[in-house]
């Protein structure tokens, strides 16, 4: 019996070695109408942990972004974070129907915008929640990205 | 990974700092060591930790620490070599009533300490002591001359 547990805690540990419990970073993308759309995110964290999501617009054709972009994701997702700063900071942002949406304004001539969200997973959440980030230009949504961040109580 | 290797290095780090601090520290501690000691569980807890509220955290922590120590006593177990550098060794303070001022020098024990230690089991005078042995654990036994008895701190609290 002893021999097992031993074993089992060789195991436990040697997991938390090889990172199965995080903290672990995704990263996934869409190319759609020469816009492509790319976030990084925590994929697997743990309570109380520095988590970083990250999204990137850029043309696929090298051309300059348009003067106005709007990033709607799931309001639902980032309720699990607690946020250290986004940056830059959106032009507007606002929340409909369960949407937050975060309008920027890409200095002239520029081909790509990173958008930066520092954040901590709150304590007190212990579930994995699924999120989705979408670029929409002149009110046409252009490339949708999903993602799921797993949470290791 | 890291919760890991940090809960490691602080298992390293403290049985460094419990070996030197010696063998009658253990035993023994005045009220203010008793509160160091409780600060630097809170400070510990830290360092492992650091901002990881999970369980998973935490039980990484405390499972890498028990694997450790369940490796330093088998280790003792298979090899005396081994057991002498990974625990302290018993060492004797009194042998046929002479007292080894040397010893307890190194021990950093006053001969206060010992009589005191002494009077705790029953003995008053260390003439009668075959041997005074101050244990691994800190705490000291005694063998007395004149009957085959040995007896401990801990038997005074029987």
């Amino acid at each position: 019996m002893r021999r097992v547990v031993v074993i089992l805690l060789l195991a436990f540990v040697a997991a938390g070695i090889l990172g199965v419990f995080g903290y672990r970073q995704g990263t996934t993308s869409v190319e759609s109408d020469r816009y492509r759309l790319e976030v990084s995110y925590p994929q697997v964290s743990r309570p109380g942990l520095p988590s970083n999501w990250e999204l990137r617009i850029g043309r696929a054709d090298g051309q300059p972004l348009p003067e106005v972009i709007e990033v709607v994701s799931e309001a639902s997702y980032f309720d699990i974070f607690d946020e250290n700063g986004l940056d830059p900071d959106p032009e507007r942002t606002w929340q409909e129907a369960g949407e937050l949406v975060w309008q920027f304004e890409p200095p002239d001539g520029s081909t790509g915008l990173v958008v930066t969200f520092d954040a901590r997973l709150q304590p007190n959440i212990h579930w994995s929640r699924s999120g989705s980030s979408t670029l929409r230009i002149d009110g046409r949504d252009v490339a949708t990205v999903s993602y799921r961040t797993r949470v290791v109580p | 990974m890291e919760i890991v290797l940090r809960a490691t290095i602080i298992f390293w780090l403290l049985w460094v700092l419990l070996r030197v601090a010696g063998k009658r520290e253990l035993a023994e501690m005045t009220p203010f060591e008793f509160i160091i000691l409780m600060v630097m569980g809170d400070l510990i807890q830290q360092a492992v930790t650091e901002e990881d509220m999970s369980l998973t955290g935490g039980s990484l922590a405390v499972s890498t620490i028990l694997l450790w120590t369940l490796l330093f006593s088998y280790l003792s177990y298979r090899s005396r070599r081994v057991a002498s550098y990974l625990e302290s060794a018993p060492v004797i303070l009194v042998t046929d009533g002479r007292v080894d001022e040397d010893m307890l020098d190194i021990q950093r024990l006053s001969l206060d300490d010992l009589l005191d230690e002494a009077r705790n089991v029953g003995i008053g005078d260390l003439g009668s002591v075959r041997w005074a042995v101050l244990e691994a654990d800190g705490k000291i036994s005694f063998v007395r001359t004149d009957r085959a008895e040995t007896r401990s701190d801990d038997d005074t609290a029987a």
